[in-house]
């Protein structure tokens, strides 16, 4: 072996600056077991490395040599620890050697437990769900109820409507519109016998403010008053108005709130004659 | 065997007078001498590390990990792979070429030029009264660019062959040779300095 070759390879100065893949650092390791001029030139170029690194020497931040230091401490403490943590265990297990058979049973009444209250949750909704339902059904049965209720009434009212308006006694006066509002129509019906008097206002337009429609009839060519119709319509469509007498024709005018004791011509909606 | 050139690192306290009673004692786990250990090596392992991240945070903390480590792995070190500074030495150069070579340190840290680095050199050559002592700094400046370049890259930075034949443009045959000729360059400016 040529060891003057060697070290002017430069292979020794490559080894110590790490440059070195494994194989080699290998062979410069075994060479210099064997041949201590290489050891001696190995060293040497160390130290210089060594003197090299050192020139570059910069104050180190003085609080990293006590957190160095700290950090061995705690290096030393978690062994400790472990070590009684393990006894522990230990000890446990000879005591109750049945612990592990009771872990089953933990587990198993925990999942029952857990199982059981998801069943009482799913079962609690749908019961809430069917309440819920049934008081719905209810309130839908009552409100058919009061509907067929108030159907009746309203069927009866007409039925005695109709009989009103059939009876052979009732005179049937038709009011047409005047020229203030051509369009309006209402009708008059009289029960000569139970003197009896019912408007049924067909089409009239809402009165004006303030204003309220009066019936009039015409007896011996006199207006005498016949009673207000009222301010909205009403479920039943006849009006049961004032009894007059004989009259000749009947009139609906537009007055005052209330009422006047004289129609105003110009306000007259409607006449009709007999 | 020549040690003339490290035993100035050790100084001689009564306890430690040699490297062998210091290793020794540290295997020993005994603090007193790792505490010797820390104020005798911190500040050369410190400089290199700073060297290579470029960054005092990141080197105190490289220096933190390296001392724990140089602490739980004493009992590795042996006598057959040099002194008990190339050791660390060695230690030191893992841990911040690791810390820079992590992803976070390469976001944080920008590519630097020949030109930049040579410069830093230059400009951070703050060596401690230790070093100025013997006359080392001064004697370094003789050392030439191109043999500071080297040597550093891959002393310093551990950059492969490959690396080092790329980055200063030379054949992969010739990177070993030449880093001879930058350590016998070395080695002359030392024994200069030591004369």
């Amino acid at each position: 072996m040529n060891i003057e070759a060697y070290i002017e390879s430069g292979v020794l100065e490559s080894y110590a600056m790490g440059l070195c893949d494994e194989a080699e650092q290998m062979d410069v390791e075994r060479l210099c077991k064997m041949y201590p001029e290489l050891q001696a030139e190995l060293d040497r170029i160390q130290a210089d490395l060594a003197l090299y690194a050192q020139s570059h020497a910069k104050k180190a931040p003085a609080h990293i040599k006590q957190a160095i230091f700290d950090e061995i401490d705690l290096l030393e403490k978690p062994v400790a620890k472990i070590q009684i943590h393990s006894k522990k265990e230990v000890y446990q297990e000879e005591e109750k050697p049945s612990l592990f058979n009771n872990k089953w049973l933990i587990a198993a009444s925990v999942t029952m437990f857990v199982l059981s209250s998801i069943t009482n949750v799913i079962l609690y909704s749908k019961w809430k769900d069917a309440n819920q339902q049934m008081i719905a059904l209810n309130a839908e049965k009552s409100l058919l109820a009061e509907n067929t209720k108030s159907n009746q009434v309203k069927m009866d009212l007409m039925k005695n409507e109709m009989q009103i308006i059939s009876s052979p006694e009732v005179a049937k006066v038709m009011m047409k519109g005047m020229e203030k509002s051509p369009e309006s129509m209402a009708m008059v019906y009289w029960n000569k016998n139970t003197r009896e008097v019912f408007v049924e206002v067909k089409k009239l337009p809402p009165p004006a403010e303030g204003m309220q429609y009066q019936l009039w009839a015409i007896v011996d060519g006199k207006p005498m008053d016949a009673g207000m119709l009222p301010m909205e319509p009403t479920d039943s469509s006849l009006i049961k108005m004032k009894d007059f007498g004989e009259a000749q024709a009947f009139a609906i005018t537009q007055e005052k709130m209330g009422g006047s004791p004289s129609p105003t011509m110009t306000e007259m909606l409607v006449m009709g004659e007999i | 065997m020549c040690y003339a050139k490290t035993t100035f690192l050790v100084k001689s306290f009564s306890t430690y007078s040699n490297e062998k009673t210091l290793v020794d004692a540290l295997k020993a786990e005994d603090k007193q001498a790792f505490s010797y250990l820390y104020d005798n090596y911190s500040d050369a392992l410190y400089g290199v590390i700073n060297r290579i991240v470029l960054s005092d945070e990141i080197a105190g903390d490289v220096l933190q990990e390296v001392f724990v480590k140089i602490w739980k792995n004493i009992d590795n070190y042996s006598r057959e792979k040099g002194s008990i500074f190339t050791w660390m030495m060695n230690i030191s150069r893992n841990v911040a070429i690791d810390q820079i070579r992590s992803r976070q340190y390469q976001n944080e840290a920008q590519n630097q030029s020949i030109e930049d680095f040579v410069y830093d050199i230059d400009k951070s050559e703050q060596v401690t009264s230790q070093v100025d002592h013997i006359g080392l700094k001064e004697v370094l400046t003789m050392l030439k660019p191109e043999h500071k370049i080297l040597i550093n890259k891959v002393y310093f930075e551990g950059y492969t062959q490959e690396e080092i034949s790329q980055e200063l443009d030379m054949p992969l045959g010739t990177v070993k040779t030449r880093i001879r000729a930058a350590m016998q360059h070395l080695r002359q400016i030392l024994n200069v300095q030591k004369t």
